[in-house]
């Protein structure tokens, strides 16, 4: 290594440094599936599972399209959660691996994969 | 992006009112949808006779329905704060949607607790396109299936509530769609406020078509406003649209008309394995883009016409056999979308009436709006043509006689959207004062508002106008659970017509028939008795057959002109005294037979039901 290369940032940091938004959305990922997956008493339960299943997912895509009309923005992570939550849902019962569960922690993983890609991608190296 | 006409600007106040008044809208919207939808909850089932909903509902639910149009009017004709219209939509959506959860004891429409006994079967592993259409198309019941476990709602609360929660999500499809036409506040509201008025379709209770609607109002909104394309260097008109000047993408970004082009493909995808007809016509409506030189992807829509065929082609194929989508229609078009449909006792009748005079109302108006907006000098054809494409479908597509009312669905946005128009003119014109605007001129206000809350009344009694037959008691549903109890397992039971509250569990557990599929040919009670008697004999070996007839069941038969109360009378009196057959169990609402295998004494006992 020369004098005057930049080290590249490792995966921690860079986790670090990611946007608040996507930090936000990733956080959810993982805490939403966990949440829901424990089954604590409602309205929790069902608060934690419809947010993953009607919105995070879709959120995270949104922000790559950065819409700027919120109803748009709105529209697009409510049906990308939606078609997301259906595939995964079809996939599994097709494959006779469908359980609640997995799909919850398949659809929680889609989410932080796109939040972090997403948000990765505006921090520089 | 372009700006709707001048007409649609006039008389538009350039300053807001002082938040005050916005927060009285408001409030009064909210208030007015929500005393609707309590008011709603106090009607008894048995107050509600042929005509429907509407004659039974109490006269503060018609205060608040004025009420809330005019809260709705007062929001027109200027700026507002930008949460005023979606709170009033709000109000609106409580006042029309909210009252299928309210009123009753169970959710109604038969086919939603159906769908909920799909789900409920592949919940527990039933996975198996032979079984019915449904397994062939699973992507909604499989995403419900997960939806319902996941949260731990009771199942019965999720399918009375999907009509709000799709209807808004409907609206956020609309406005969006409407929002890649024009940045005009009125031109996008007030077109959201007919299509929800005009919605009396009734396809917005938990269903894969209410999910389809919803995903493919996105896929329009995304590719119309990602991936839209205009033609620059011309002005082109009705002969020469196709050749005039150069198609340029509306987007410059290729990167995010990629990413959009990824995510249309991604929800188009969801759409294939959910629903057999809304592809098709997002197809349709795209290409209808296409030819119009208004889209950047002439791809797309063979791309998800390609998944459509290659869906039916292998995982649907099963249910193809036998099941053509494609072709024309076993009976004449309008014999099957039309005339078929308006038919039964008088009340009924005049509810189907009132339907079609107020969708054909609509259209009128639509009409009025498209010679307007073309004489105004506006060429963007993608209105025109998201209108038109549904319609062009129907000759093509069979779908049970059903077509016509979901092309009206698909085509209603856009219908709305033209159909705004000359009602715009009744906007109340706001005098300015210095620089605010004060009140508007309470002529032009009252009629608009009188206009709108007479539409808003014909769409509630258009809408619920079955609901004597399509809402169910608890008498009647803990008639089914008995019957599930008493059936041997594997059996066939078979109900007194299609509206019964049955199969939400062990879906796959039994075969369900109705009369009104077995009686088809002959509704005469000695034939009916005579067609259920053969039936019981051909399953003997099974253990016969176990028959729930319930009010809804009568109300249906008499409702659509199949069977009078006093012949299904004579026609349970017949079922009684055929041998072998001995009642079961009976409450308020319901009784279950069971018939066993007939003897030489049948043909005695069902000439007692002549």
């Amino acid at each position: 290594m020369k004098l005057g290369d930049v080290r590249p940032a490792t995966w921690p940091a860079r986790l670090g440094q990611m946007e608040r938004g996507a930090a936000a959305v990733f956080a959810l990922g993982v805490l939403m599936p966990l949440l829901a997956l424990v089954q604590p008493i409602q309205p929790v339960r069902a608060l934690a599972a419809a947010s993953l299943l009607l919105l995070l997912p879709g959120l995270a895509v949104a922000r790559v399209l950065r819409a700027d009309d919120p109803i748009l923005f709105l529209l697009v992570a409510c049906s990308s959660s939606l078609a997301l939550t259906v595939l995964t849902a079809t996939g599994l019962m097709y494959a006779g691996v469908w359980s609640w569960q997995l799909n919850l922690v398949l659809l929680g993983a889609i989410t932080t994969a796109v939040a972090a890609i997403t948000g990765l991608a505006n921090v520089r190296t | 992006m372009t700006n709707v006409t001048d007409r649609m600007r006039t008389g538009v106040a350039s300053r807001s009112l002082s938040p005050g008044i916005d927060v009285g809208v408001g409030a009064l919207g909210l208030l007015s949808g929500g005393v609707a939808a309590w008011s709603a909850a106090g009607v008894e089932p048995s107050e509600i006779g042929d005509s429907g909903l509407a004659p039974a509902l109490p006269p503060v639910f018609w205060v608040a329905l004025v009420g809330l149009n005019i809260a709705f009017v007062l929001s027109l004709g200027r700026r507002v704060a930008p949460w005023l219209p979606p709170t009033l939509v709000s109000g609106l959506l409580l006042l029309l949607y909210a009252p299928a959860g309210m009123f009753g004891e169970v959710p109604r429409n038969a086919v939603a607790w159906r769908h909920l006994g799909v789900a409920d079967a592949m919940a527990n592993g039933v996975f198996d396109s032979h079984i019915d259409v449904y397994f062939n198309w699973p992507g909604f019941f499989s995403g419900l299936a997960t939806f319902i476990r996941a949260s731990g709602l009771p199942a019965l609360d999720v399918a009375a509530w999907a009509p709000v929660l799709n209807a808004a999500l409907w609206s956020v499809g609309v406005v969006a769609v409407l929002r890649t036409l024009t940045r005009d506040k009125d031109a996008v509201w007030m077109p959201l406020w007919l299509f929800l008025i005009g919605n009396w379709i009734d396809q917005d209770y938990l269903s894969p078509q209410a999910l389809g609607f919803f995903l493919h109002l996105a896929v329009l909104a995304m590719a119309l406003a990602f991936l839209g394309a205009r033609v620059a260097g011309g002005v082109p008109g009705w002969v020469n649209f196709w050749r005039v000047g150069t198609r340029v993408p509306e987007h410059d970004d290729p990167r995010l008309r990629r990413l959009t082009f990824g995510l249309v493909l991604l929800l188009s995808a969801s759409l294939v394995c959910s629903h057999q007809l809304t592809p098709v016509v997002l197809a349709g409506s795209l290409a209808g883009l296409v030819v119009v030189r208004r889209s950047w992807t002439p791809l797309l829509p063979l791309i998800i016409g390609l998944l459509t065929v290659l869906w039916m082609l292998y995982p649907a194929s099963a249910y193809l056999v036998g099941h053509p989508i494609f072709g024309a229609e076993d009976a004449d078009i309008v014999q099957a979308n039309l005339i078929a449909r308006v038919d039964g006792s008088p009340g009924h009748q005049a509810v189907q009436g009132l339907r079609m005079a107020f969708t054909v109302g609509i259209w009128l108006l639509a009409a009025v709006g498209m010679v307007q907006s073309w004489r105004s000098g506006r060429r963007d054809l993608r209105p025109y043509v998201l209108a038109v494409v549904p319609f062009l479908l129907l000759p093509v597509l069979t779908y049970g006689g059903e077509m016509l009312l979901r092309a009206t669905l698909f085509s209603l946005p856009f219908v709305a959207f033209f159909a705004a128009r000359p009602l715009a003119r009744l906007r109340p014109r706001w005098r300015q004062t210095s620089d605010k605007p004060t009140r508007p001129s309470n002529a032009r206000a009252v009629l608009f508002a009188l206009l709108l809350s007479v539409l808003c009344a014909a769409s509630v009694a258009a809408r619920y106008g079955n609901a004597r037959f399509d809402m169910f008691t608890a008498a009647e549903v803990q008639a089914v659970n008995r019957l599930h109890e008493l059936a041997p397992a594997g059996s066939v039971i078979v109900a007194g017509a299609a509206s019964t509250p049955w199969a939400s569990e062990d879906y796959s557990r039994y075969t369900r028939r109705s009369l009104q599929s077995l009686c088809e040919l002959d509704f005469t009670p000695r034939a009916c008795v005579g067609t259920l008697r053969d039936l019981a004999y051909h399953e003997a070996s099974d253990g016969g057959i176990t028959l729930l007839l319930t009010r809804g069941n009568q109300a249906s038969l008499e409702m659509q002109g199949q069977m009078s109360d006093d012949e299904f009378a004579r026609f349970e009196e017949g079922v009684r005294v055929l041998p072998n057959s001995s009642l079961l169990f009976a409450n308020r609402d319901a009784r279950i037979y069971h018939l066993g295998s007939p003897s030489e004494s049948l043909e005695g006992a069902t000439g007692e039901a002549r």
